[in-house]
């Protein structure tokens, strides 16, 4: 004999359809949305990771500003997003100065020391940020320092993935 | 004489809701999509200082009231020179043994606590991972005191060379 269903089961096939209330859920999706939001833009995304570079770790904290990128791993050597040489070849040099490097780089610093001449906000400082593989040896990182501070770049930072 | 409602709202019951199910779905889209783009590794930078060229013979022509710290790494471990002159630290086991240079450092900023610079010398073959955290043990200390974390500058200018 089947039982008789119980009250409350009767009670909720007399009020129709039941319907979820989701006005909490929304809230705290709305605060999830804001959160991602506001991490997202303060973030600045200053610099674009690339998959086949990967920075060495540090515990340095200082943040980074938005200067020329030299981007660097055992394969490339990258200038503002454009493969100017090649690291091997450069490796394989015997001289301290890369040839193409110097020359994108002075072109660089005409471009901004031409847009400084219309532009009073801008000037040239001569930062530039070098985003290194942390398996290149020392030599490339020393030819690539040589080569910014010939073209005129002497303030050069390292980029490196923060512990904290 | 009030109005009487009209015969539409009187049929629309008492309670009302808003459908709030293409919201969500809106919402359950872009929160997986802000995750994925979110970056959570944060970049931080170093700012290196190039040496100047004839400065160094400048000083050590007018008895420099400064002697620069020097540290050599090569494939042995670390020796120190100038300011560290005579101070060795070698090899623990396959690594170089960071900690021990940050304290023989540590020590030498507390009997000279002007000095600010140092210069590392690196042989041609060293990776760039290892610059870094060379780099890291020089510039700043963590230790522990009274149960807290304390961290202070060591030699946070640094600027880079070849041992040759």
């Amino acid at each position: 004999m089947p039982s008789p269903p119980s009250k409350a089961i009767k009670r909720r096939s007399s009020l129709g359809a039941a319907t979820i209330s989701l006005t909490s859920m929304m809230d705290m999706l709305t605060i999830i949305l804001l959160f991602l939001l506001k991490s997202f833009t303060s973030e600045g995304q200053v610099l674009t990771p690339d998959p086949r570079l990967r920075l060495p770790v540090s515990i340095a904290t200082q943040t980074p500003k938005l200067t020329l990128v030299v981007q660097v791993n055992n394969d490339d050597v990258i200038v503002d997003g454009v493969k100017v040489a090649d690291a091997k070849e450069a490796l394989a040099e015997k001289n301290l100065l890369i040839r193409p490097l110097l020359d994108e780089l002075n072109r660089q610093a005409k471009k901004t020391e031409y847009i400084a001449s219309k532009n009073p906000n801008v000037r040239f400082t001569g930062e530039v940020l070098i985003q290194g593989d942390r398996r290149i040896p020392f030599v490339l990182l020393e030819k690539l320092m040589f080569t910014c501070g010939q073209a005129g770049y002497n303030a050069i930072s390292l980029a490196v993935t923060s512990l904290e | 004489m009030a109005i009487r409602p009209s015969k539409s709202r009187r049929h629309l019951g008492a309670v009302t809701d808003i459908d709030l199910t293409p919201v969500m779905n809106v919402f359950i889209i872009i929160i997986p999509f802000l995750l994925l783009t979110a970056v959570f590794a944060k970049t931080a930078i170093i700012d290196v200082y190039l040496p100047q060229e004839g400065g160094a013979e400048a000083a050590s022509s007018r008895e420099a009231p400064k002697t620069p710290l020097i540290i050599k790494v090569t494939g042995a471990g670390f020796t120190l020179d100038g300011l560290g002159k005579g101070i060795h630290v070698p090899k623990a086991a396959a690594d170089y043994d960071y900690k021990k240079l940050t304290e023989r450092l540590s020590e030498l900023k507390d009997s000279h606590p002007q000095n600010e610079e140092a210069i590392i010398l690196f042989e041609p073959k060293i990776p760039y991972e290892i610059v870094i955290k060379v780099m890291d043990a020089s510039r700043t200390a963590y230790y522990m005191k009274d149960g807290q974390n304390v961290k202070r500058a060591l030699f946070p200018a640094v600027s880079l060379g070849e041992a040759g």
